[in-house]
């Protein structure tokens, strides 16, 4: 749990888009482009329809003239290319014009109880016109081109739960489709991507009807939909520790099964070495921009070469054939492939495994109770146990106190100051953990041991949110990141990957040590295919 | 009027509580109960903001006045406005003293939070919770509601926590709430206070995205 680690989160089959796709194909979800009113540079709406056996919803999409100026990935935007709004149920003619209204406007518009989801998406440039120039003249897009970026349009931001008014998560919670950690999202992402490249193909062919061509399935089947993920999603984990201790502890769970398995079938065996020959592959055509992630590839790239060559030999005849490869991994390989390595152990054991999909919600209410009986010393004692990890720092040097989380007034999204250069430390907000328990000790220390920490509480009241953490952390081993969230050094973009990754996001770009770009669905089937791609689909 | 989700309900509660002045936890509690208040059809907002105005002039409950609730005795020397936040807050962390109901609270601010942060509490099962002119049972189920309109606005109230059994009608919990708009801009002011004003620094840096789309 440490950052470096998170860092080099690989998606796994446990991940939120291949829960979905796996549901989808499993229940012969209904998936189909139900309205198409765009005109011929472009603009205008569409409706896809998605339906698991109980409902149906409609991804409702928009597509706007943009400037080329005001075309850009930041939060603090006004206009897109494209906004969207995950609709439950279909919506009629009326709702369509609610939402015409409002979702072009994003966080400006106001939404219903109907609406699950709000997104929006910017094209890339550089390939969506070279998409459309290459299918007008009858011709396929240059696939190294396409590979180099990898999406016609990027996300820049996707909500849910309650957000401008949109339906509050407990709405679907229940819904056996959607009860998952963000389900609906991944839906909406996963039908956008449908949207981008009919989007592509419908101005080419409105340009030359007679000559244009369609992308050809292997081109099509590589395109994903680009995600441009800054701070905003940061504090996300650090906010929500029983989520993120049932999303870690799934992952864990499956990793001991697997490692625990007395043996290694040849079926296994070849879904293991076909799930490292397709990761060989993404990381051929992995492109970025950054230094570190480019060594970090390279390694990687060495580290599956070395898998390959060492499989056989350390699975032949071993007791536990999947933990000998895993405590290879461990002393041989770089972080990236040690991560890559669990990705691709799990990955041909579904049937072992497939099931700790359904333990990665959270019920958070349950879990928020202060237990007030509890002593001071045995709280000090939890502590002591179980925060060990924040006792590395020191909280006096400037180092390691460098940075604080704040709202910012202007977007109301979460920043990242820097405390002696920058205003705005007062109103700090409660994520430097390990500080802050830190000091929680010492506050605890002072106390008699028997005072009941309800009495403390009553007392100490700035203390609250950091006892309902020590204390939700002893219950849930993996609720805490183990590092300094707000040291000089720390690398936002470590939490962002950890988050992602648990997402199925691939091809990692940082762009800075604060944002990154990422693809969702890469070479994953399209809705629309799953009816008849069920078999394949796991 | 607008129509709100109970997240943003939550949400803006909490942001309230702390821009007013609470801790970090129990500006946590706040929302939750603003949430619980909301589903229930209590009213939300003007008890928000009657808190956040008047949270300075509201104080903890003292150790000798907890210790006399734990032990079932009468209160004594106090006529200090208890705060509904801070003492709720002592009565879902310490279990031995809803065990001690009935309790008798005197001179409670704005006693509608009692019912809030109690109905937010897992830990709070068949309580009715009752002052001269409203009262409220509330449980796992949800809040069922015995007052209207302004009876639930009261400012300064004795109140009495006792065990109560569910009511025969199950209660329905709101999906939606709804806020007079005059009365969320209130809101806001309180809100902002967590937010951090834009410097020339921080709009440079931003999320660190690039500011112009260049693939």
């Amino acid at each position: 749990m440490r950052l470096d680690r998170l860092g080099a989160s690989h998606p796994t089959r446990l991940s939120f888009l291949r829960t979905l796709m796996r549901r989808a194909a499993r229940e012969r979800w209904r998936v189909r482009r139900a309205e198409w009113a765009i005109g011929d540079a472009g603009y205008g709406h569409a409706v896809y329809s998605a339906a698991p056996p109980q409902r149906t919803y409609g991804l409702v999409a928009f597509s706007t003239p943009l400037e080329d100026s005001r075309r850009t990935d930041r939060v603090i935007a006004e206009a897109w290319d494209t906004s969207y709004v995950l609709y439950d149920g279909v919506p009629d003619a009326d709702e369509i014009e609610r939402l015409r209204q409002n979702a072009p406007l994003q966080e400006a518009g106001r939404y219903c109880a109907r609406d699950l989801v709000l997104a929006r998406a910017n094209k890339s440039v550089r390939l969506f016109d070279a998409v459309v120039d290459a299918l007008a003249r009858g011709e396929q897009p240059d696939a190294a081109l396409l590979a180099s970026v990898g999406y016609l349009m990027r996300t820049t931001a996707v909500y849910g739960n309650g957000k401008f008014g949109i339906a509050d998560r407990e709405e679907i919670a229940e819904r056996p489709e959607l009860s998952g950690p963000f389900q609906a999202e991944m839906l909406t992402v996963w039908l956008i991507r449908s949207f981008t490249i009919d989007l592509a193909e419908h101005i080419a062919a409105r340009r030359a009807p007679e000559r244009a061509a369609r992308l050809s399935p292997p081109l099509r089947r590589g395109l994903g939909v680009g995600n441009a993920t800054g701070l905003g999603m940061a504090p996300f984990l650090v906010r929500h520790p029983v989520l993120m201790h049932n999303w870690f502890h799934a992952r864990e769970a499956a990793l001991a099964r697997v490692r625990s398995q007395p043996g290694a079938s040849g079926a296994a065996q070849a879904g293991f070495l076909a799930a490292l020959a397709a990761m060989q592959d993404k990381v051929r055509t992995w492109r970025t921009a950054d230094m570190r992630q480019t060594q970090a590839v390279a390694a990687l790239d060495a580290d599956l070469a070395t898998l390959e060559r060492k499989t056989a030999g350390l699975t032949h005849g071993a007791a536990l054939p999947w933990d000998a490869l895993y405590r290879f991994a461990e002393a041989n390989l770089s972080l990236e492939g040690q991560e890559a390595t669990v990705a691709l152990i799990l990955e041909p054991h579904g049937e072992l495994i497939d099931d700790l999909a359904e333990t990665m919600a959270a019920d958070e209410d349950a879990r928020f109770r202060i237990d007030g009986a509890m002593s001071c010393a045995a709280l000090k004692a939890v502590i002591a146990r179980d925060y060990a990890w924040a006792r590395r720092y020191d909280f006096s040097q400037e180092q390691a106190n460098a940075r604080f989380w704040y709202v910012s007034a202007e977007k109301l999204e979460p920043r990242l100051g820097e405390r002696s250069s920058e205003p705005g430390a007062e109103r700090e907000q409660p994520l430097a953990v390990a500080r802050d328990i830190e000091a929680l000790s010492r506050a605890l220390a002072e106390e008699p041991a028997p005072l009941a920490v309800a009495d403390f509480l009553l007392r100490h009241p700035e203390w609250r949110h950091v006892v309902r953490r020590a204390q939700i952390a002893a219950r849930h081993p993996y609720a805490e990141i183990r590092d300094n969230l707000i040291d000089a050094g720390m690398r936002p973009i470590d939490l962002l990957r950890s988050k992602l990754a648990f997402f199925g996001a691939s091809r990692f770009d940082p762009r800075s040590d604060r944002w990154l770009r990422i693809s969702l669905f890469a070479g994953e089937p399209f809705p629309e295919e799953i009816a008849r791609e069920s078999e394949t689909i796991s | 009027m607008t129509d709100l989700s109970l997240n943003e309900v939550e949400s803006l509660a909490a942001k309230v509580g702390r821009g007013a002045g609470f801790s970090w936890g129990l500006a946590e509690e706040i929302g939750r109960s603003a949430r619980r208040l909301a589903q229930g059809g209590l009213p939300w907002a003007d008890p928000l903001l009657t808190l956040a105005e008047k949270a300075e002039e509201l104080q903890a409950p003292s150790s000798v006045r907890a210790e006399q609730w734990r032990e079932r005795q009468s209160e004594t020397g106090s006529t200090a406005t208890l705060c509904p936040i801070r003492t709720a807050a002592l009565l879902i962390d310490d279990p031995a003293m809803l065990r001690a109901a009935p309790l008798r609270l005197g001179n409670v601010g704005l006693p509608i939070w009692i019912v809030g942060v109690l109905a937010a509490s897992s830990a709070v099962d068949g309580f009715e919770i009752a002052w001269p002119t409203a009262s409220a049972w509330v449980g796992r189920q949800g809040v069922i509601p015995k007052a209207s309109g302004d009876a639930w606005l009261t400012l300064v109230a004795n109140v009495t926590i006792s065990p109560s059994a569910a009511p025969s009608s199950e209660p329905r919990p709101l999906r939606r709430a709804i806020a007079d708009d005059a009365v969320l801009t209130a809101l806001g002011r309180f809100a902002a206070r967590v937010n951090v004003p834009a410097s020339e620094n921080s709009r440079a840096k931003g999320a660190g995205g690039g500011s112009v789309d260049e693939e």
